[in-house]
């Protein structure tokens, strides 16, 4: 258990730590980063002043460590328009996607868990037809379209809700919708699944040769076990959900790190981008590795080192 | 008891007939994608042509006539023309995508079960890590990097998706030489190439099918959200993406201009993924997703 | 009805006009067809019968524990109070209350996220109303009745962390929980070593008159009915075809197919005129040894290792048929895959025809290929599910390119004609075929090259009594038609006694006793030999009473 741990720690920091190298000679092999600030026309002795400034003049590895000595402390470079410092520009985002992708994963959870395990108790039912062709449609419906759709909807016809900004609870629902639904429905599907697996193991058959009634099987022997499955779905959802804010906070005017990351790209303000790059990596990371400390915790079989999750 | 019932393996379309819906999914695919095929000869104007006189016309259900059936845009561009167009770059990109990353991903996921050793290894960490880093984001980056083009633009959809090829073909691998007549053959003392070719491949064949069907899907749902968000395509080429993106200005004027492309795109990821579903319970029972 | 006449006369148990139907891709099939019987109370009866007899889906009727598409008709009454058509609640009051179960995969029959504490409890707490404090001392007490040793211990264990045996013997407890009146076990030592199936069978011996619990017990093993039966239904089919007391189903069986099961298990040898050459043995392997490592649970913790096979000499004469017999993780089949060169040792030396045999890898083992070859235990996976039969027989042909392609195919055919399969399975797929034709085709393509000396892993283990009493007859043909030498390994005391000449008990990755055949069964002289022959099932039920060894 230690070990598996201590393995997966190791692997989350060596992640980062080849995201940040590959960054690192990204950026060095992709043309003079100098000429993207100033221009093709800028005299030397400023392209100089700058050179010797960002240590451009140095050999490679003294750079490559003077990269991550400074990324160590704080220093993730500058924004090349206002000269702001990169991690606080990013930093200051943070709270409104923190805010917006936290309510959108909460929804995605409390609809989509129920209906899977409700589609699998009652299958072939129309419940079942119903949970399945949400999820079906939540899958194929690109999420910018829902978004353009539902600010049709709600906000240009009906004029119920706003279709931009931040503040009231109201500006939640749109976005939350949009962002969640893709999620809600591939975890219903996947909730289905490993539910309706679960029901045909030869435990459920003894617990019912117990004499326990058909509430309790499911409450006590079939959703525990289904949910371990489900809790490694959720890690990668949270990828998804990070990628689909991008397109979320576009649509709907979010001053999020998704829309600040369009900007930065658009402008090619690398030094913000590779700051939301890492933010995002270490997040996945560290979420990764929570996902797996629950799923040890609820899998026994797990602590004891016998890992046969990854298929 | 392994008491099989079946007689032969599983034939696609007689133990699986499409249903209706899955029918006319494929039907709908069908005429998408010859429509796309086609643009150049179907369109009945240059997609790029302006006529700043008649912009924002109306699709003649809502009173506009048949000159430009869907309408025109805020630049007066004939909108079927565009989304004729727009229809073979998003398909055209999406397949190349899925095929670059089904073809990379099949051989690294053998490669990476054959060589258990350092070189799989390797191969399994970079899985690892492209799994737990969300992929839109990075391609961003190198976006940002590199500046758009085409190409590059292609190979990065192509490569969103060979982890998935990656992990599926090495599990499917690992669990065919777990099994009795891999061992027999290897006993036997067949070559690994001739059990990968004719014993392993033909088996794993159904998953790589169906995983390709079921990340088309995905593919296409990422060009076009790079697209929308002016990130991927770039004028004067268009994709559906970019048409729905550059519609989204004139909602209230016009809302037609989106969601003409936004149902597009959406009528093709659904009738994918139907088929992907479908494909799924006849080939191969046992892959949830 | 006064209560004395009805104790006497009415059984416990009535049965009657059972047929249960199941779902299939060519419509609905009576898996169970009209079966009907009588349990008194304080029976036995055993159900017996091969694999789709019918025996398990009529035990599971009378919980009405069926998967989803299963239906049921006729009548099952308990105590004269019918059971068929409650509902769910009201079933529930009855399982695990008047009757309980238990089943042949016992780990996976336990929730594998609950201890074992919880789950006993849990079955204690249902029927009756009792604290918790005094459900875990009845838990205790439970887990001690069962003989397992340290159940303070056991009862904080997960399933995972439990031998088969221990946790058939959990699954036991719980069934017992609230002392019903009938225990339906199906096969419920199937899935052991035949040491452990010793042991529970005495354990439940122990507990039928302990408690006075009327047992009904499944199970496809003549010698496990002999053992436990008072009375013996005999299922073909889906009906049954015979039932009576056990001694007369032994001694006068009236239907074919109870007087086939009954012959498959007679101990026929195989009598053999070949002269076995052991002077210049086929193979001869010194010391070998093969060590596996264990995976490592702490980070800086020693990386342990796992001994499989701990300095093994091996002689195997030309001609000769040898028996490797052990129970799992003995290492028995690690030494077969040494003596292929399919696994390398850590130490040791292989000579074969004199020559001292290089490590792994090396070519000389590749051309051996063609001499050396090999029979797994399931022979549903053993061939590939998309090549036709022939194909399959004629690829080792193929791999080492002998003769010309039309010549191949002949040879396959007649390979597959030396095994009893005729032109009609050629163009098959294997999931036409039965479990017994499948072995025979894997049979035939290891046979199409000739080979001088065959493994065979766990022959018949995997096949009904009769289909397998055939393959062994099968394999004793084909050796000497070939003039090839036999490795069999195998957990099968009778098997093994029937067809080799010597034979070589492993235990703990060493061969404790080699001898005759007939030497070693008539006069163990290693412990372990005497446990291992002693708790093999009786072949008849007069023999039962013997005393049987302790464990060592």
């Amino acid at each position: 258990m230690s070990r598996l741990i201590a393995l997966r720690v190791l692997r989350g920091v060596l992640t980062v730590w080849g995201l940040l190298t590959l960054v690192f000679i990204v950026l060095r092999l992709s043309g003079d980063p100098l000429e993207a600030l100033l221009g093709d026309d800028a005299p030397p002795e400023i392209i100089d002043y700058y050179t010797t400034l960002y240590g451009f003049d140095q050999p490679i590895w003294r750079q490559y460590i003077n990269y991550f000595g400074g990324l160590l402390q704080g220093d993730w470079g500058q924004s090349f328009r206002d000269g702001r410092d990169a991690l606080e520009v990013v930093l200051e985002r943070v709270p409104a996607t923190l805010q917006l992708g936290f309510a959108a994963f909460l929804f995605s959870l409390a609809l989509g868990i129920p209906l899977g395990i409700l589609a699998a108790l009652y299958r072939n039912t129309l419940i079942d037809r119903f949970a399945m062709s949400f999820a079906v449609l939540g899958f194929a419906l690109p999420n910018f379209f829902i978004g353009i759709v539902l600010i049709l909807i709600f906000s240009m016809s009906f004029r119920w809700l706003p279709s931009s900004g931040t503040g009231t609870w109201a500006h939640f629902v749109l976005p939350v919708i949009t962002l969640g639904t893709a999620g809600a429905g591939s975890i219903a599907r996947f909730a289905r699944s490993s539910m309706l697996e679960v029901m045909n193991r030869p435990y459920m058959r003894t617990a019912q040769s117990k004499g326990l009634t058909r509430p309790r099987r499911i409450l006590w022997h079939a959703v525990p076990n289904a949910s371990i499955p489900i809790v490694t779905l959720l890690g990668f959802r949270l990828g998804d959900m990070i990628a689909g804010s991008v397109v979320v906070e576009a649509v709907f005017a979010w001053p999020g790190v998704g829309r600040l990351l369009v900007n930065a790209v658009t402008a090619r303000e690398l030094a913000i981008v590779q700051a939301i790059i890492v933010i995002v990596t270490i997040t996945m990371v560290t979420a990764n590795l929570l996902v797996d400390l629950v799923y040890a915790w609820l899998d026994p079989r797990q602590r004891d080192g016998a890992d046969d999750r990854k298929r | 008891m392994t008491a099989s019932v079946d007689t032969e393996p599983r034939t696609l379309f007689a133990s699986h007939r499409p249903s209706l819906l899955v029918s006319v999914a494929l039907g709908i695919l069908l005429i998408l994608s010859l429509c796309g095929l086609f643009a150049d000869l179907l369109a009945p104007y240059d997609y790029t042509d302006q006529t700043l006189r008649n912009r924002f016309a109306p699709p003649v259900w809502m009173g506009g006539d048949w000159s430009h059936p869907l309408g025109t845009d805020a630049l007066g561009r004939d909108i079927l023309s565009r989304l004729l167009h727009g229809l073979q770059i998003s398909l055209g990109v999406a397949l190349l995508g899925t095929l670059i990353g089904a073809v990379l991903g099949t051989f690294l996921g053998f490669v990476a079960a054959h060589s258990r050793g350092h070189v799989g290894g390797l191969i399994m960490a970079l899985v690892d890590a492209q799994a737990a880093l969300p992929f839109q984001i990075l391609v961003l980056a190198v976006l940002a990097l590199f500046g758009n083009a085409f190409w590059l633009f292609v190979a990065l959809v192509g490569l969103a998706g060979w982890e998935t090829y990656a992990r599926l073909v090495r599990g499917a691998v690992l669990a065919a030489q777990q099994e009795g007549y891999v061992s027999a053959l290897r006993a036997l003392g067949a070559t690994p190439w001739r059990l990968y070719a004719r014993h392993v491949l033909p088996n794993v064949a159904n998953i790589l099918i169906v995983q390709v069907t079921l990340n088309f899907p995905s593919t296409i749902l990422l060009e076009t959200a790079l697209s929308f968000l002016g990130l991927g395509i770039q004028p004067p080429l268009t994709s559906l993406g970019e048409m729905l993106g550059s519609g989204r200005d004139h909602l209230l004027l016009a809302w037609w201009i989106a969601v003409i492309p936004g149902v597009t795109i959406f009528v093709i990821t659904l009738s994918m993924s139907l088929v992907g579903d479908w494909l799924r319970d006849a080939l191969d029972p046992n892959i949830d997703p | 009805m006064n209560t004395l006449e009805r104790g006497a006369s009415a059984p416990l148990l009535r049965v009657s006009g059972l047929t249960v139907t199941v779902p299939s891709p060519k419509g609905r099939i009576a898996a169970v067809d009209n079966v009907s019987f009588d349990i008194a109370r304080g029976e036995t009866l055993c159900l017996v019968g091969e694999t789709a007899s019918g025996k398990s889906l009529t035990a599971l009727s009378i919980l009405d524990l069926h998967s989803p598409g299963v239906t049921t008709t006729g009548d099952v009454t308990l105590d004269g109070r019918p059971l068929l058509g409650l509902s769910d609640w009201e079933f529930a009051a009855i399982r695990g209350r008047d009757i309980s179960m238990i089943f042949q995969e016992a780990v996976p029959a336990l929730n594998p996220v609950q201890t074992v504490e919880v789950q006993l409890v849990e079955a204690i707490c249902i029927h009756r109303k009792i604290s918790a404090h005094a459900a875990r001392a009845e838990a205790l007490n439970l887990l001690n009745s069962v003989g397992i040793r340290e159940p303070e211990r056991r009862l904080l264990a997960y399933p995972h962390q439990l031998s088969g045996g221990m946790a058939q013997r959990v699954m036991i407890a719980m069934a017992l929980s609230s002392q019903p009146s009938l225990l339906i076990a199906d096969e419920p030592t199937t899935a052991l070593d035949v040491t452990v199936q010793a042991q529970i069978l005495d354990l439940l011996r122990d507990l039928r008159t302990r408690h006075d619990i009327t047992l009904l017990m499944i199970s496809h093993d003549m010698g496990v009915v002999a053992e436990m039966a008072d009375r013996v239904a005999v299922m073909h089919r889906g009906q049954i075809v015979e039932i009576g007391p056990v001694e007369q189903i032994f001694d006068a069986p009236e239907h074919p197919y109870t007087q086939r099961l009954l012959a498959a298990r007679r101990q026929v040898r195989w009598t053999r005129e070949t002269v076995v050459a052991r002077t210049n043995p086929l193979i001869e392997a010194r010391g070998l040894v093969r060590r596996y490592p264990n995976p490592r649970r702490r980070l800086f913790e020693a990386r342990s290792e796992m001994v499989a096979v701990d300095g093994v000499d091996i002689n195997i004469g030309h001609n000769e048929i040898v028996g490797l017999i052990g129970e799992s993780g003995s290492g028995k089949s690690t030494i077969g895959r040494l003596l292929l060169g399919l696994d390398v040792p850590d130490a040791g030396t292989i000579k074969i025809d004199g020559q001292d045999m290089p490590g792994g890898g090396d070519p000389r083992w590749r051309a051996l290929r063609q001499d050396f070859q090999v029979i797994f235990q399931d022979p549903h996976s053993a061939l590939d599910p998309r090549t036709r039969v022939l194909e399959q027989v004629k690829e080792p042909l193929d791999i080492f390119d002998v003769g010309a392609n039309s010549d191949r195919r002949q040879c396959a055919a007649d390979a597959l004609e030396q095994v009893g399969l005729d032109g009609s399975v050629h163009q098959r797929f294997p999931s036409a075929l039965s479990g017994g034709q499948k072995q025979r085709v894997v049979i035939a393509r290891a046979l199409v090259l000739v080979p001088r000396f065959l493994v065979c892993d766990e022959p018949v283990s995997a096949l009904d009594v009769s289909v397998g009493a055939q393959i062994v007859a099968l394999l004793a043909r084909v050796q000497r038609e070939n003039d090839m030498s036999l490795l069999i390994v195998s957990h099968d005391l009778s098997l093994v006694r029937t067809l080799v000449d010597r034979v070589m008990v492993v235990h703990a990755g060493k061969i404790v006793e080699e001898g005759e055949t007939d030497a070693v069964f008539a006069a163990p002289r290693h412990p372990y030999t005497r446990l291992l022959i002693s708790s093999a099932p009786i072949t008849h039920p007069r023999e039962r009473g013997v005393a049987r060894l302790e464990a060592v």
